[in-house]
C-alpha cells in the first residue's frame, strides 16, 4: 500500500475548515467583489457569524457525503489561504464538481493552487474512487480557465451568455477530467 | 380566452402537488420513462415525496411547473418545467420536459409544449436563454430539441453509469438571438 500523505504537499496542506478560526477570513473575502466574481458567488457580503453557519452547514453535508470542504494552508502556517470544495458528489455515478478559490491576491500566482488541486485530484481518484470530475468557469475569468486546462481538465461545453456581469453576457464554460486521463498524465509524469 | 399557453396540439396548465402528484407518480413508475428523464438512481417515491418535490416548484422567480394537456380531449400527457438554477444565472433558465403517457411519444406533442414554453420565456419573462441536458441514448428527445431551435453546446463525457457502462450528457441551449432568428 502506498502510504503517501493525502493532504500534504511540498508547500501546502489541506485540513478541515474551523468554524471559529476561519469564519472571519471568509467574511473578509466576501467583501471582495472581484473574488466573488471569480468564484461565481453571489455578490452579497456576509458576517463572520454567517460564515460560521456556512462552515457548519458544509460539515453537515460532509457527514452525508454530499460534499467535502477543505481549508488550504501552508505546511508551516495556520493562516487560511483558500478553500477547496468537492461538491455534488453522486455516489452511484462516481462524479463530483470541484471548486477552488484563493482569497488574497498575495497568495496567487505562486503555484499553490495547482499544488492544492493536484492533491485534491489524487484524493478524488485514489481515495473517493471518482470516475470523473467537473469544474466550471465563466468567460470573464480566463485565468481560471487556463488554470484548469493546465491541471489536465478538458473544455466540454460552453453555455453561451449564461451569466450577466458588468453590462455584458458571458459564457459558462464546463470542464471535465476523466479518471483515465488523470491516470495517464500521472504515469507520464512518473516515467 | 388566454392563448399564450396554447399551441397547436397542447396547452400548458399550472400544476402543483395537488393537481399533478398522482400523474407524476404513475409516469415515474415506468422505468424507461424515468431513465430518459433523469440520471438520478430510481427510488420508488411515496405520494408525499412527490407532492413535496412539486410544491417546491412554486411559480415566481424560481420558475414554474406545468402539466401538458392535449387540446382535443384535455388529456394530461406530461409536464414541462423551468427554473433558475442559481441566483447568479441572470436570465438563464433550465428546462425539463417529460411525456409520461407513452402513447404520445414521437408525435410532436413535446415539441409543441417546448415552443409554448420558450415563447413564454422570451416574450414574457425577458429571459436571455434556456438550457437543458439530454442523454446520448435519447435521440428522439435530441431531435425534438433541435426542432425547437436548441443548439448543442457541449458534451459531458462519461457523465453517469447505467447498465455497466458510462454515458455522455449532452448540453443544449436556446438563446434569445437563436429564437428571434427562427420566428
Amino acid at each position: 500500500m502506498n502510504a503517501r500523505q493525502l493532504f500534504q504537499g511540498a508547500r501546502v496542506r489541506l485540513d478541515a475548515l474551523d468554524p471559529e478560526k476561519d469564519a472571519a477570513t471568509l467574511s473578509a473575502w466576501s467583501h471582495d467583489l472581484d473574488f466573488a466574481r471569480r468564484m461565481n458567488a453571489e455578490p452579497y457580503p456576509f458576517t463572520a457569524s454567517m460564515a460560521r453557519k456556512r462552515i457548519e452547514a458544509w460539515a453537515e453535508e460532509s457527514d452525508k457525503r454530499e460534499s467535502i470542504s477543505l481549508a488550504l494552508r501552508r505546511t508551516d502556517g495556520a493562516r487560511l489561504l483558500g478553500t477547496l470544495r468537492i461538491e455534488h458528489i453522486v455516489g452511484p455515478h462516481r462524479t463530483a464538481h470541484i471548486k477552488l478559490g484563493i482569497g488574497s491576491s498575495v497568495d496567487r500566482s505562486q503555484g499553490l493552487g495547482k499544488e492544492a488541486l493536484d492533491l485534491i485530484l489524487r484524493y478524488c481518484f485514489d481515495e473517493l474512487n471518482m470516475h470523473r470530475l467537473s469544474a466550471s468557469v465563466q468567460s470573464h475569468n480566463p485565468e481560471a480557465l487556463r488554470f484548469f486546462l493546465r491541471c489536465g481538465f478538458v473544455e466540454e461545453a460552453r453555455l453561451r451568455g449564461a451569466f450577466a456581469w458588468n453590462g455584458a453576457r458571458w459564457d459558462d464554460v464546463w470542464l471535465g477530467l476523466l479518471r483515465s486521463e488523470w491516470a495517464h498524465a500521472r504515469a507520464e509524469a512518473e516515467r | 380566452m388566454n392563448t399564450h399557453f396554447t399551441g397547436e396540439k397542447v396547452r400548458l396548465v399550472a400544476a402543483d402537488g395537488d393537481s399533478a402528484a398522482d400523474l407524476v407518480m404513475l409516469w415515474q413508475a415506468d422505468s424507461e420513462y424515468y431513465r430518459l428523464l433523469d440520471d438520478d438512481p430510481q427510488i420508488p417515491a411515496t405520494p408525499k415525496q412527490i407532492r413535496a418535490f412539486l410544491d417546491e416548484k412554486d411559480p415566481g422567480s424560481r420558475g414554474g411547473f406545468f402539466l401538458i394537456r392535449t387540446l382535443g380531449d384535455d388529456n394530461p400527457i406530461g409536464f414541462v418545467a423551468h427554473w433558475r438554477p442559481t441566483p447568479m444565472d441572470t436570465g438563464n433558465h433550465w428546462l425539463a420536459i417529460g411525456i409520461g403517457n407513452r402513447e404520445y411519444w414521437g408525435s410532436g406533442y413535446g415539441g409543441d409544449a417546448l415552443r409554448i414554453l420558450t415563447r413564454y420565456g422570451f416574450s414574457h419573462l425577458d429571459l436571455h436563454r434556456f438550457t437543458l441536458s439530454v442523454f446520448e441514448y435519447n435521440p428522439r428527445a435530441i431531435k425534438a430539441y433541435e426542432n425547437a431551435g436548441f443548439k448543442l453546446e457541449g458534451r459531458v463525457r462519461e457523465s453517469f453509469q447505467r447498465d455497466g457502462r458510462r454515458w455522455d450528457l449532452l448540453v443544449m441551449g436556446l438563446t434569445r438571438e437563436d429564437w428571434l432568428a427562427a420566428q
